[in-house]
């Protein structure tokens, strides 16, 4: 570690900590769906950044370090809820009814919800690529998995997401403004 | 042609083609695919699948946003940083007889390290008439000068044959430093094309506008001619079912 680095990051750490927080809370809230859940894992996040920080070698690795920081809280929290699941392969509950679907017509929120549908390793890893362009090696590090494995998990959140919303996409429901239908 | 074009459709797993899209291949894959997808209309279909699912998740968090909250961790911070200075002293009497220095080589990219290609299988790439968007979310100037020279050479390609182009460029996220009058090169090149060529419309996602205004509390002056619309998805979206091509660069 570069010594004078040290000496010189502290407003620096303190900076790009803050900088990062909206993105933290992007992810962690994609992860979760739920803004005071993603609120509290980004703060716990931050907190042991904070008294970790002599942890962190070098200021280039700050963003995936932090991530790293980020999906620990999660799974800390996942633990805490499901502590028996392979959480992993962990699917939220859905309990979306025809009804409430057919009332969302933001885009936004239909891909939310298809991705809050996703199993909780897919989505991570989703994710942190999507949202946070990380490399395979990156979400690698950062999940605690094999490449192959974010390879694999990334294909087929995006293959189910294909499923749901490409197919809804054909059926006219991705564009915007109102639609009338009528109700047998 | 029909062997090579089944050859080439089933040699790429999605797993590779996801590679692809996100820029996880080395500079001589990447260019094959692209060079694939240009002669293969299924292969394109596959990518530009996959890369409307990567847009879609980008676009549909983008206007997440940090709630307030109060400002916990200050003190906490404030302790580690008394340590921190305690630590930093021992380091500065270390580190004054050991000088560092390091730089990081500027590695040099070219369109086939990153162009992300979803080349819409309804467009008649080459027609008479072709409609192509050309997206931006990044404010790297190397990205920003890639757009503007991909632009500039179809633009100049088109004004001398007798093929008609429509140029859409679409900046959304970090891509409106394209379109923020800050000065920058790479904002009087996009006003010289914008003034030589009528063919060339410049949009901004009013989304990403929106956030950033709020964000810094001022408006943000943006270059002349430069059209905000409600949102990117919804542009993109509009523009794809028109037919019309898409490269994300």
């Amino acid at each position: 570690m570069n010594p004078l680095n040290f000496i010189c990051r502290t407003p620096t750490f303190k900076k790009q900590l803050e900088e990062m927080r909206p993105r933290l809370y992007k992810v962690a809230y994609s992860w979760c769906h739920a803004a005071d859940i993603a609120d509290d894992l980004v703060q716990d996040a931050v907190i042991k950044a904070i008294r970790n920080a002599n942890s962190l070698r070098d200021m280039k690795k700050m963003n995936s370090w932090l991530f790293t920081i980020l999906s620990n809280c999660w799974r800390d929290y996942l633990r805490q809820q499901k502590p028996t699941d392979d959480i992993d392969e962990c699917v939220f509950t859905n309990d979306d009814t025809p009804e409430l679907a057919q009332e969302r017509q933001n885009i936004t929120d239909i891909v939310q919800q298809a991705v809050a549908a996703l199993p909780q390793g897919q989505r991570q890893v989703l994710s942190l690529v999507d949202l946070e362009g990380f490399s395979y090696a990156e979400v690698a590090e950062i999940v605690d998995i094999p490449a192959g494995t974010v390879m694999s998990r990334l294909n087929r959140a995006r293959k189910a997401l294909a499923e749901q919303l490409l197919e809804l996409k054909e059926q006219n429901v991705l564009t915007q403004g109102t639609h009338i239908r009528v109700v047998k | 042609m029909s062997d090579m074009k089944i050859q080439n459709t089933t040699q790429y797993s999605d797993e590779h083609l996801n590679a692809f899209i996100d820029g996880q291949l080395d500079a001589t894959g990447q260019a094959e695919i692209l060079d694939v997808i240009r002669h293969d209309t299924e292969l394109s279909q596959r990518v530009c699948k996959l890369q409307k699912i990567n847009n879609l998740v980008q676009l549909s968090y983008q206007s997440i946003e940090v709630p307030e909250r109060h400002k916990g961790t200050n003190n906490s911070f404030q302790s580690t940083k008394i340590k921190w200075f305690a630590a930093a002293s021992l380091f500065l009497a270390i580190g004054a007889l050991a000088g560092w220095v390091s730089h990081q080589a500027m590695h040099s990219e070219n369109l086939a390290d990153f162009a992300q290609v979803a080349r819409n299988p309804n467009a008649a790439n080459n027609a008479e008439h072709w409609k192509l968007m050309l997206h931006v979310s990044t404010a790297k100037p190397q990205r920003l000068n890639v757009v503007l020279d991909e632009a500039e050479a179809l633009l100049e390609e088109y004004a001398k044959s007798s093929r008609k182009l429509e140029l859409e460029i679409l900046a959304n996220s970090d891509g409106l430093a394209l379109v923020t009058n800050n000065g920058k090169g790479y904002n009087k090149r996009l006003q010289n094309l914008q003034q030589k060529y009528g063919n060339l419309a410049v949009m901004v996602c009013g989304q990403t506008l929106k956030r950033v205004q709020r964000e810094q509390g001022k408006n943000i002056n943006l270059l002349p001619n430069t059209n905000v619309v409600s949102s990117a998805i919804n542009q993109m979206v509009k523009r794809q079912k028109e037919g019309w091509s898409y490269i994300r660069i």
